[in-house]
């Protein structure tokens, strides 16, 4: 079980850009209209979908797409680096 | 991890292997990315992205949809559509509001404005006003609303369980505030629009003594009431933090959000407001609904007339039959203030009529009603034929019916009209057609308060019109008699609503706020009239506005002319230009310069000016009438003016 696919899909849709285009290693800052202000709106957006709070800090820090698989992966309690 | 790359369809692929537990993923938001690929301008896509708009609910989603729309492409692909009206918003806030324009930009193009809204910087609500607004300098606002926050009055509190300096504070804020509406009229004008401050629950627990809560909340009630006194002033609107807080649930932001984004509300609140803003903005433009298309079985009463009998019907009494005489109160106090009742059911006619005058508890009687449709045909095709009926837009009109089924097929075939959702609970339908908000407009004035015995009055007109031999024989019998009255006080009101309200005889499309109003008053060079009808059956009130200014040649330059729907048909507006020209030549003018504007409503009158004698000037839509040649007045319309009421200087 992974919560790979909600990361995607919030960035896709909030952002509008290309589901193909986002991989696991794509850096954040790379991604046209990620900003303070949008990171702060898919934060609250990804919490919605996923039911559950994010910890704020360790979404802060993510650099690459990756990183928040695994804050997700974290805030469903699923263990993280999960396949597919 | 596995050192295989995920890609798109590989993460696709997982989600329907092994689907998340709780919410499905964006759904709502995926036709609206897929329709704006596809291209905003293609055919259709207007209505689509309106009606998709309209279905999304939660706040998130609305803000996601207003960002995606944001980007200066689709805003311009929107803007080659002419279903769209332009709106300019200036917020001004002191938290991080954010969603704002968003929300705000989803809810416009939802009801068919095309938004430009600009937000000040965070917590700059003072210092930009007082530098004179140079973040609004190109945007020329329409609307210059102001969300604030405790944090706004807190902020310059040093000690706040001192109560003696705190309510010192508390009414030296309303007083600011006060001077800043002040200051946005001069530095902006447009409408400026505050709302009351909510009391975030830390300033009121930390206090521990009932006496002290207490007393805190009773000065903030009395701050919060100046901010309402505010309102009071034609060009200020004060909106209640109280009727937001009953649509929203939650008033204030998360903790977390307060502290990592300086958030003060929440994003329901937000969007609360930027609904009740989405409002102020129909109204300032003149599209609040007008009429109530009323259902009658199970809404105007409960039961089917038709097999229960008029005995056997629900009304007064006990529930249900109190939620449905709730219905006819709000209905009836809609009346009272401008608004047309009508009736359209699936009924026989004489069924219809039988309960709506026999049944004792019957709020709403056959006088109350401008239009009864009972009849067997769709009632989207009933509707269109009251709008034209009445001479009203359809999408002027509000549905209220209590089937699903109705209200889906109104819908589907009518979009235009606002098909407002019910519950399946008859106790709630009151209640939601008021929050609706549709009729929300900015002031009432005299001529809407009289508005239902005017129709009245234009329904015996038709039907004496068809009785008459000849149409002009009947305008003759009419008696239909103008008076011109310059700008004055008693009927500035009611000439700024023509201008505002006014749509198909509306020849430039340009509309004048109170500001600019009363400013004309003062003006060497500029001049406002409105005209009033009347006729054998009785006052119509002013029914027409011109907006004249002289220019450095002393030609009068008729800068708008508007005419209200109701006094169609019959060369009022012939007869009032004549009288115009008419005195420019007694004047000595050299000659007399009118433009016309096409906007999405007015294309039948392009010919009007050429009509009465102007010829076409170099820029297209431009026209000049030398004065050598006045049309006579029609035979059929009295002045009780002399031509020179008409004077500009």
């Amino acid at each position: 079980m992974s919560a790979d696919h909600v990361v995607v899909e919030v960035l896709a849709q909030l952002l509008d850009v290309d589901e193909d285009l986002l991989t696991s290693e794509t850096e954040l800052v790379e991604i046209e209209g990620w900003d303070s202000v949008n990171s702060l709106r898919i934060l609250v957006f990804l919490e919605r979908e996923l039911g559950t709070p994010v910890d704020f800090e360790a979404f802060s820090a993510a650099v690459v797409i990756g990183d928040l698989f695994a804050v997700a992966d974290r805030a469903l309690g699923l263990p993280q680096g999960s396949p597919g | 991890m596995t050192g295989e790359t995920t890609t798109g369809p590989t993460i696709a692929a997982a989600a329907e292997r092994n689907p998340v537990p709780g919410r499905t993923v964006v759904n709502p938001l995926r036709d609206l990315v897929a329709l704006k690929r596809a291209g905003l301008d293609t055919a259709g896509a207007p209505a689509r992205l309106r009606q998709l708009l309209g279905s999304l609910e939660d706040p998130l989603d609305v803000e996601a949809a207003g960002q995606l729309l944001s980007g200066a492409r689709a805003l311009s692909q929107l803007a080659g559509s002419s279903e769209f009206r332009d709106q300019r918003i200036a917020l001004l806030a002191s938290a991080n509001i954010d969603p704002v324009p968003n929300l705000l930009t989803a809810l416009l193009l939802r009801d068919g404005t095309l938004p430009q809204t600009r937000l000040a910087g965070f917590n700059q609500w003072q210092l930009e006003m007082r530098q004179g607004a140079p973040a609004f300098a190109d945007l020329t606002p329409r609307l210059v609303a102001c969300l604030l926050d405790d944090s706004a009055v807190f902020e310059r509190v040093r000690d706040a369980l001192d109560l003696d300096e705190v309510e010192q504070r508390l009414d030296d804020f309303a007083t600011e505030m006060t001077d800043w509406v002040a200051l946005s009229h001069r530095t902006l004008g447009g409408l400026t629009v505050l709302c009351t401050i909510p009391l975030s629950p830390l300033r009121r627990d930390r206090l521990i003594d009932y006496r002290s809560k207490a007393r805190l909340d009773s000065a903030w009630h009395r701050m919060n009431s100046r901010l309402l006194e505010l309102g009071a002033s034609g060009s200020t609107l004060v909106l209640s933090h109280e009727v937001l807080a009953t649509r929203a649930g939650a008033v204030f932001a998360q903790d977390r959000l307060r502290h990592v984004a300086h958030h003060a509300f929440s994003v329901s609140y937000l969007h609360a407001y930027a609904e009740e803003l989405s409002r102020v903005s129909r109204a300032d433009l003149g599209q609040a609904a007008k009429t109530l298309v009323l259902d009658l079985d199970n809404t105007l009463w409960g039961g089917v007339a038709g097999d229960d009998g008029v005995a056997g019907l629900q009304l007064g009494g006990a529930y249900p039959g109190s939620a449905h005489t709730e219905v006819q109160n709000l209905a009836r106090d809609l009346a009272l203030q401008g608004v047309l009742l009508t009736v359209c059911s699936k009924n026989d006619d004489s069924v219809a009529r039988e309960a709506i005058d026999s049944h004792p508890e019957m709020v709403l009687r056959a006088s109350d009603l401008v239009a009864v449709r009972a009849n067997w045909a769709p009632k989207p095709d009933n509707i269109a034929e009251l709008a034209r009926e009445l001479n009203l837009g359809i999408d002027s009109m509000v549905f209220l019916d209590d089937s699903p089924f109705e209200r889906e097929h109104m819908r589907r075939l009518q979009p235009e009209v606002r098909t407002i959702a019910l519950s399946k609970e008859p106790a709630t339908y009151a209640t939601t057609l008021a929050a609706s908000g549709q009729f929300n407009t900015l002031r009432l004035t005299s001529d809407d308060l009289g508005r239902t015995d005017q129709y009245q009055a234009q329904a015996r007109r038709s039907r004496s019109a068809a009785s008459a031999t000849t149409t002009e024989q009947y305008l003759l019998e009419l008696g239909s008699a103008i008076s011109v009255e310059p700008l004055g006080d008693h009927n500035a009101d009611r000439i700024v609503q023509l201008f505002a309200k006014t749509n198909q005889f509306n020849l430039t499309g340009r509309r004048y706020g109170t500001e600019q109003i009363a400013q004309m008053r003062g003006d060497d060079h500029a001049a406002a009239f409105g005209i009033r009808l009347t006729d054998n059956f009785g006052d119509n009130g002013l029914i027409a506005a011109v907006a004249v200014a002289l220019d450095e040649s002393g030609h009068w330059c008729v800068d708008n002319f508007v005419l209200s729907c109701r006094a169609f048909s019959r060369n009022v507006e012939d007869a009032v230009l004549t009288l115009l020209l008419t005195a420019a030549r007694d004047s000595d003018a050299p000659g007399v310069r009118a433009t016309f504007t096409q906007t999405a409503k007015n294309a039948k009158f392009g010919d009007f000016y050429l009509r009465l004698g102007f010829m076409p000037g170099i820029e297209h839509g431009s026209f000049l009438h030398d004065l050598s040649q006045i049309p006579a007045i029609p035979a059929w319309i009295q002045s009780s003016s002399e031509p020179e009421v008409f004077h500009v200087s």
